[in-house]
């Protein structure tokens, strides 16, 4: 279910983005001498955690982002959310609650016509998030069907956990109205340190995502609008 | 060229969305088996087989058998990880012809539940293992139950010796 849902807003996007692409051309160049670089602070909201919260009844969540142009290619950037997912597993079922906040910056590599506004970017991050996991129920495995299987009930809550991680992100913001962007990126993360609770483990962080018992990799996707207020023009 | 890298972001979201869930692996060491091995009464140096060895447990009064007319020095049994005692029926000789000679064991312990990881959830190990074969005077093969490790943890050691 999550996944075809993750399809379709994929698909939503790639529809609107044609749209989008259909309008660029008809841009027309302007005088060059006016100062059209707009500065300003950049608002915005994840557009699929409200959506998942509302179609998935083991999630919601949701982010707000914010960008500051420094240079003209530079941009401060900050993301703050808050995720709760349930983890039901095959043999186990975990809920994680919890903030997270993410800072770094953005770098434009897009060499935008006079007058345009989007960009192609890579930014990196430092994300923080703190949170509590409730351990539900497990099955204990045994590999072997002699005796029927011993499901425990037996929640444990584990809280005041942290985790810490450098994020990379690739993305585009397209300026679709004045002022108005849509943005997808997608998000590698490489967990540093975390709360490991006892006899446990964490199985899912806000803002990180879904852990892997392997690597300390993570993967995350965001859709987002959002807003710029411009302060000045260069 | 904006197009062509959200078309690449497109198809790595839908990828992304497709990938497998975790799956537990058979390599993984999850709740071990009871490990025992049979030696000679005479010579407990040496190991000695148990002909037409049958091995069963009753779960909820159906007789399951482990093993079956197998002649073997040494079995791996499952141990119940959701009570502190498991029973089982060591029956010497038993064949089509021959029901055998029956032994009955009482395993008991103590359990610890172990997390292992996200898709084999929990393992259970055994603590304080004692055993206690049941006496019937002059028709016991089992002479002595000697448990070697009183914790079963993995599968690598032996835990039960079994002197006949």
């Amino acid at each position: 279910m999550k996944h075809t849902l993750l399809f379709f807003i994929n698909l939503l996007f790639f529809a609107t983005y044609l749209g989008i692409a259909q309008e660029e051309k008809e841009i027309t160049t302007q005088d060059s001498i006016v100062k059209n670089n707009k500065y300003g602070l950049r608002l915005g909201l994840d557009l699929a955690r409200p959506v998942r919260s509302l179609v998935d009844e083991d999630f919601s969540g949701f982010e707000i982002m914010a960008d500051f142009r420094i240079t003209h290619r530079f941009y401060i950037a900050a993301e703050f959310g808050n995720d709760k997912d349930d983890q039901i597993e095959e043999n186990l079922i975990s809920s994680t609650n919890g903030s997270y906040f993410k800072i770094g910056a953005d770098f434009n590599a897009y060499n935008n016509w006079v007058g345009m506004n989007n960009s192609i970017y890579a930014g990196l991050r430092y994300g923080f998030s703190t949170f509590d996991q409730d351990l539900k129920g497990y099955t204990i495995y045994t590999g072997d069907a002699t005796f029927p299987g011993t499901i425990v009930y037996d929640p444990i809550s584990y809280s005041s956990l942290t985790a810490h991680w450098v994020e990379f992100v690739f993305g585009i913001k397209t300026e679709i109205f004045n002022n108005l962007f849509l943005s997808i990126n997608l998000q590698l993360k490489n967990k540093i340190s975390e709360d490991i609770p006892e006899n446990f483990n964490n199985i899912y962080i806000p803002g990180f995502n879904k852990t892997n018992d392997n690597s300390d990799f993570g993967v995350g996707f965001g859709y987002g609008i959002s807003y710029l207020i411009p302060i000045y023009k260069k | 060229m904006i197009k062509k890298i959200v078309l690449l972001f497109l198809l790595l979201g839908v990828i992304s969305a497709c990938t497998k869930d975790d799956i537990c692996s058979k390599e993984t060491p999850t709740s071990p088996f009871l490990i025992i091995k049979f030696k000679s009464k005479i010579n407990p140096l040496l190991s000695k087989d148990v002909n037409n060895l049958t091995v069963t447990t009753i779960v909820n009064n159906d007789s399951i058998a482990i093993y079956t007319s197998q002649t073997t020095d040494s079995i791996a049994i499952p141990l119940n990880t959701g009570a502190n005692i498991t029973e089982y029926l060591f029956t010497q000789n038993n064949t089509t012809s021959d029901p055998g000679n029956i032994d009955k064991v009482t395993f008991a312990y103590e359990r610890d539940n172990i997390y292992i990881n996200r898709a084999c959830s929990f393992k259970a190990i055994f603590k304080e293992l004692i055993t206690q074969l049941e006496i019937v005077e002059g028709e016991n093969w089992i002479s002595e139950i000697e448990v070697n490790k009183s914790t079963v943890e993995n599968e690598d050691e032996t835990h039960v010796t079994i002197f006949h």
